[in-house]
């Protein structure tokens, strides 16, 4: 089933002789459950069509249907809370609230929801993501990893319908970068999220069901990975 | 250290409206602390050249100086500027005052009539040892006209008595002569004012007169200076021990003390007193703003100042770096400062010039205006560069300490506390998610949000302290220059000798403009107040104060009114006059709802009011001086001037005063005196003046109040505007404090708003957020601002409270201008940071790794 489609996305930036053509022209779709890696070198595009994805930038040109509805056609207070309940997005440098705590940090996009945090599901995120020692800690007390995995716990605690997650692991060492790839493939099967990752780490491209190349804006590679069990 | 100053510049360049902020906010503080020194300097040479146009433009002056001492102070090397005035000698010129016989001729040369100052009346100066000027004195007290161009052939010598040579200085003796008279012929060139009391003191038994060039003095008046000022005094002492017995010295008291020496308490301890706060308050104010500044700017950078560390840069090349900044902020803010200053305060003194006449002491016709000094010019340049400074390094030793690594990452200089806050229910259901956020911020977060709240407190401290100095400043203006009693002038005649009334009288009446005059005779007495009668709220407030006794000893004013004038005040308050004329049994009328102020050894407070019971009606109190009793007849709440608000004053009908004082009066050490007022007081003053003069009365004691009211009036309204203006400036300097800090606060976590926004913040909530922070920081600051301020106004109170004549009031009004002005700056900046915000793209501002 489709839950996601991309049509004809344009994104430029700048005007006349420094024109940048950050996307040029993409569609695809993605059906629910999906696991995709989208990759490409520096520069070609892939965190802006994430982050166009996520409703967080605006494309020039283009429309995102997500669960049919074209989301650039709602004003900014809608997008606001489309982004709060439908998308889960996780940032190389994780992006945490430096004031908040673990749990604060996680419940944050229920909270702003005015909606009661589900102590059961939040205790099974945290020990999903092993961070029940680390409950009051804030940020600046945790390690990177650790950081990271309360930055999915954010983006996993509205159950939101699709995960956007740019370079996760960027900023991890190799034992780390592994224990978050499994943590969002976890995700992926368990919750049925569709997940969309950027990534430059062939490993984590490799567990993908689909791998989408990216260079100067345009797709040009889209595939299948078939897996053998 | 190139590069450092090219980063330096840039970055200031690349923030463009904080640097505009901090240039504007130096900008104000030099202009306040040039205005502050060029006023208070010019004030001290404004006074300076008072009393030299008073008493002359010297520090030391001796008296009968003989040839070979006058050589011996020439060449004193502790002395400059030894500049005599030759003796020529006394001759009678027959004065009708017995104690004033002689006329006493000096001799000027070029350099010694640059010492004091002649003030011409008629006529010029004289040229030769043939033309002399009198002064009018020898008119208007000895009787004796001469006119210019009279001759005055006179024979002058030395005064003897006995085997002593006296000198001008000792008073006419019984039985002395003149000794070497030889004879002289002056042509009278021009008539001038009697010269000042130092120099012809009121014991001489000559009037002063001056010729020029007279060779063959033997005896000399000398005007010296120290080189050293400070020492002046202890100098002359010396000095005087090296001349011989008779000599006599006279010190320039005044000017050596406006002059810089430090041992005088009077006015020129008042212009530091007020140089000082305003300088502190300045200095406050500067540093509060420019150091958020600095801060600010600062860990906006702490990125960039991390990369410099990492590859190699020392901690002096950072603090170089702040330092710079500091130092380019203030070279182009000072001049600007500067000249803002000196116009503001040049103007505001010129507007003034004529409003100082008769203030401080001094009367004269020196103008007050700007004396601008390269050394004045240069400390309020250096105030500001050290104020500016210590804004600076204060952030930038906290930029130094912090690891390279600790920079680079952003970690953030300041750390965050783990404090659990478990907000109660209540306050979330009350101030939702986003109050919660906002408050977990600010406890959290304790450290970054102490410079804000800092910063909006010394704002309000700040307010309320230039507020409530000003305020005092007015209060005391309005009680000590503007209690008008309505009369325009007043002529005192210096003897209580009735028979001249009605001669003085019909002069007046001759005048077309005069509308009402009336003769009193006006005395201030001492008197014991019964206790039982002292009003219970006044018994109270003396007890406060430790005062219990001050009314063994009140000052009272007692008048004694023509009698037409008194009559007609009991009708207005409805008495009948026969009543205060019973010469078995004389009365008179207590003025009970005066304003006193009480003086104690250490300070003085006011008191308005009723000072007695009624039932003291018919009671006897007790004059201490003349040792008299009067009683009072009754009570009244209305002075005799109508709406004149004075101390207890007793008033008696004129036709009373032998009964009530018994003796003669003419023995009672007082005056006539007569109260004019007029349609056209300055024709009337002037038309009079001339009229009495001609009629053989000594105008010297004509005084016309209205000028005197009018430009002591001016003068308060001049201060009013004044601290208007200061006070303006300050806030200003607050308001753009205060929009520094909160806007870059808000510009600073541009990022965390971003990353809130992309987990899907509104932004309805994200303006929820700032609306609840503006509230926490307004009622933080609010807190300790209000606290601060009202410490700091009892502090500026009671540092004041020599000059001071009000008791202490809460500067009410200023808190709540603050609290109104505080939500409204807060709340006003948050929109425009927020709408700055908005603008901006959400994954830019993630993106964006240099805030």
């Amino acid at each position: 089933m489709e839950i996601l489609r991309v049509e004809n996305l344009r994104k430029t930036y700048g005007q006349g002789a420094t024109q940048v053509n950050a996307l040029d022209g993409v569609s695809f779709s993605v059906n629910k459950g999906e696991f995709i890696a989208i990759i490409g070198p520096s520069g070609s595009g892939k965190s802006t069509l994430l982050h166009i994805l996520g409703g967080v930038d605006k494309p020039t040109d283009g429309h995102v249907y997500l669960n049919g509805q074209d989301i650039y056609a709602q004003n900014e207070e809608q997008l606001a809370v489309f982004r709060r309940r439908n998308v889960g997005l996780i940032y190389q440098f994780y992006n945490l609230i430096p004031v908040l705590n673990v749990v604060e940090n996680i419940s944050l996009p229920l909270l702003m929801d005015s909606r009661e945090v589900d102590e059961e599901r939040l205790d099974e995120l945290i020990s999903l993501l092993h961070l029940e020692e680390k409950k009051d800690s804030l940020p600046n007390q945790l390690s990177g990893g650790q950081q990271q995995r309360v930055s999915i716990g954010r983006a996993l605690m509205n159950a939101p319908s699709v995960l956007l997650a740019d370079e996760p692991t960027g900023n991890l060492d190799s034992k780390n970068s592994q224990e978050i790839v499994q943590l969002l493939r976890k995700s992926n099967v368990i919750y049925g999220q569709t997940l969309i990752v950027i990534t430059h780490d062939e490993s984590i491209a490799l567990q993908a069901d689909r791998v989408i190349s990216i260079e100067d804006g345009k797709i040009i590679k889209d595939e299948s990975i078939r897996r053998g069990n | 250290m190139k590069i450092f100053c090219k980063f330096t510049i840039k970055s200031l360049l690349a923030n463009k409206t904080r640097t505009l902020v901090t240039i504007i906010g130096i900008m104000l503080s030099m202009s306040l602390f040039t205005a502050v020194l060029e006023g208070a300097y010019s004030g001290m040479k404004y006074l300076q050249r008072s009393v030299v146009a008073m008493y002359g433009n010297w520090h030391g002056l001796c008296k009968g100086v003989y040839e070979e001492e006058k050589i011996m102070l020439e060449n004193d090397p502790g002395l400059c500027n030894v500049d005599s005035l030759g003796i020529v000698g006394f001759g009678e010129i027959g004065s009708e005052n017995e104690y004033k016989p002689y006329l006493f001729v000096t001799s000027l040369n070029d350099t010694v009539e640059n010492r004091f100052s002649i003030n011409l009346i008629e006529g010029r100066m004289p040229l030769n040892s043939t033309e002399i000027v009198i002064s009018n004195h020898l008119y208007t007290n000895g009787n004796v006209k001469y006119k210019v161009g009279d001759r005055i052939n006179i024979d002058l010598g030395q005064r003897n008595h006995g085997d002593y040579e006296l000198d001008a200085e000792y008073p006419y003796r019984e039985g002395e002569t003149l000794k070497n008279t030889k004879s002289y012929s002056f042509e009278v060139v021009g008539i001038c004012e009697r010269v000042n009391y130092l120099l012809e003191e009121y014991e001489c038994p000559g009037y002063m007169a001056f010729t020029r060039n007279v060779e063959d003095c033997d005896k000399f008046i000398t005007f010296l200076d120290s080189k050293k000022i400070k020492d002046a005094p202890f100098y002359f002492d010396e000095i005087n021990n090296k001349l011989h017995s008779s000599f006599v010295m006279s010190i320039n008291v005044k000017l050596i003390a406006y002059s810089g020496s430090t041992n005088d308490r009077g006015v020129n301890r008042l212009i530091n007193t007020f140089a000082l706060i305003l300088c502190l308050l300045i200095a406050f104010g500067t540093i509060s703003l420019i150091y958020n500044s600095f801060s600010i700017s600062i860990s906006d950078r702490t990125k960039m100042f991390g990369v410099l560390k990492s590859i190699g840069a020392t901690k002096r090349q950072i603090r170089f770096s702040v330092i710079f900044e500091a130092l380019v902020l203030s070279v182009v803010a000072i001049p600007f400062g500067l000249i803002l200053g000196c116009i503001g305060i040049g103007t505001t003194l010129w507007a003034l010039k004529d409003s100082f006449n008769g203030w401080m002491g001094v009367d004269s016709s020196v103008p007050m205006m700007i004396v601008l000094n390269p050394g004045i010019l240069l400390l309020a340049s250096l105030l500001c560069i050290i104020t500016a400074f210590i804004s600076a390094w204060i952030p930038a030793r906290k930029a130094v300490k912090i690891t390279a690594i600790e920079a680079i990452r952003q970690n953030d200089s300041t750390k965050i506390d783990s404090i659990i806050i478990v907000p109660s229910p209540n306050f979330n259901k009350l101030f939702g998610f986003e109050g919660s956020l906002a408050l977990k911020n600010f406890r959290r977060n304790k450290r970054k949000y102490k410079s804000v709240i800092f910063s909006l407190a010394t704002s309000i401290v700040l307010f309320i302290g230039a507020l409530s100095f000003c305020n005092n400043l007015i209060q005391d203006t309005r009680i000590v220059l503007v209690s008008d009693d309505g009369i325009d002038m007043t002529f005192y005649y210096p003897s209580a000798d009735l028979t001249k009334i009605p001669d003085i009288q019909n002069i007046i009446d001759s005048d077309k403009y005069v509308t009402k005059q009336y003769y009193s005779i006006e005395f201030g007495e001492f008197i014991k107040l019964p206790k039982e009668y002292i009003n219970e709220e006044l018994l109270d407030i003396l007890k406060n104060n430790g005062a219990d006794d001050l009314w063994d000893n009140m000052y009272v004013d007692v008048y004694f009114l023509e009698d037409k004038y008194f009559d007609s005040y009991c009708k207005k308050i409805k008495l009948d006059p026969m009543l205060f004329k019973d010469i078995s049994d004389p009365k008179g009328i207590l003025y009970n709802n005066g304003s006193n102020h009480f003086e104690l050894e250490d300070r003085g407070f006011w008191y308005s009011g009723a000072f007695l019971d009624d039932g003291i009606i018919d009671e006897k109190v007790n004059l201490l001086e003349s040792e008299k009793s009067i009683k009072i007849g009754a009570i009244s709440k209305e002075h005799f001037i109508e709406g004149y608000d004075s101390q207890l004053s007793f008033f008696f009908p004129f036709s009373m005063i032998r009964n009530v004082l018994i003796e003669k009066t003419d023995d009672y050490e007082t005056c006539l005196s007569f109260s004019i007022m007029s349609k056209k007081p300055q024709k009337t003053y002037e038309n009079l003046k001339k009229v009495l003069s001609e009629a053989g009365y000594s105008t010297q004691d004509f005084i016309n109040k209205r000028e005197y009211m009018n430009s002591r009036r001016m003068l308060a309204n001049i201060i009013l505007v004044f601290s208007m203006g200061f006070i303006i400036i300050i806030s200003l300097i607050c308001m753009a404090n205060v929009f520094n800090t909160i806007s870059t606060n808000i510009m600073l976590r541009r990022r965390e708003f971003a990353v809130l926004k992309s987990i899907g913040l509104s932004n309805k909530g994200f303006k929820k957020i700032l609306n609840y922070e503006c509230l926490i920081f307004g009622i933080k600051s609010l807190w300790h601002g209000l606290i601060c301020g009202l410490l700091v106004s009892v502090l500026i109170y009671l540092s004041m409270s020599d000059l001071v004549f009000t008791r202490f009031y809460a500067p009410l009004a200023g808190m709540l201008i603050s609290i109104v002005f505080v939500f409204l700056i807060v709340f006003g900046t948050m929109i425009y940071s927020s709408n700055k915000l908005n603008d901006k793209n959400i994954i830019d501002e993630i993106k964006n790794e240099n805030i």
